[in-house]
């Protein structure tokens, strides 16, 4: 065993999940770019650090799941339900956020370029220190703590165009 | 219209209230669906309300 396996991601990449029970599991630090977790019920577990790039996780129940730090550049979430989940710092950069109900998730820090929010639920989510550039709020259902959380003026800007203040 | 004549007391204590009812719900997550929907509508309402309380 060399010295840099120590650090090396545990690789789930080729793991079948149809079987696995997803619940409260921990699956931090993870390797699981392009996993199909489709309509799968993952709440509380922690999934903090772990890569997600371009898996499919729509209409997945996400509810208080942990996902601090986690790379899900181009990750499908179109309908999942992320409910008081933690996103703090993570990489949703392209991210497909369609019909997502973010409603109390912390988003502080995460980077959002160019992620599509179109129809989804950010009511009650935190934007603090997030990246929105590119972002498309179409639709999106906002409310005053959302619209605080926000300091860039270009996404404040496109969030008032494009979203619906509930 | 109701909720006119609140005292700065009455206020105060329901916004007591709204604050202990968000710390329950944060520290009571269920795990059903169904529960987990009723969890998701009781802190919409909660945090709803506490908006009232900011300046």
């Amino acid at each position: 065993m060399k010295a840099s396996d120590v650090f090396r991601k545990r690789d789930l990449t080729k793991v079948n999940f149809d079987y696995e029970d997803m619940v409260g599991r921990d699956l931090s630090n993870s390797e699981m770019t392009g996993v199909d977790l489709k309509n799968r019920d993952v709440h509380n577990a922690n999934l903090s650090g772990a890569t997600l790039n371009g898996a499919n996780l729509s209409e997945a129940i996400l509810f208080y799941v942990k996902l601090q730090g986690a790379h899900m550049q181009a990750v499908n979430l179109t309908n999942a339900k992320l409910w008081d989940a933690n996103l703090y710092g993570a990489d949703l950069r392209q991210a497909q956020l369609c019909g997502a109900d973010l409603f109390y998730v912390d988003l502080e820090n995460a980077d959002l370029g160019g992620a599509d929010l179109s129809g989804a639920n950010i009511r009650h989510a935190n934007f603090d220190g997030a990246i929105l550039a590119s972002v498309d709020f179409t639709g999106a259902n906002y409310d005053l703590y959302t619209w605080n959380t926000i300091s860039d003026e270009g996404a404040k800007s496109a969030l008032k165009r494009q979203g619906m203040l509930w | 219209m109701p909720g006119a004549h609140r005292t700065a007391n009455d206020k105060e204590q329901r916004h007591q209230l709204l604050l202990r009812k968000r710390r329950d719900l944060e520290q009571n997550r269920p795990h059903d669906i169904d529960a987990m929907r009723r969890w998701k509508h009781s802190m919409s309402k909660v945090l709803q309300e506490l908006e009232l309380y900011k300046n």
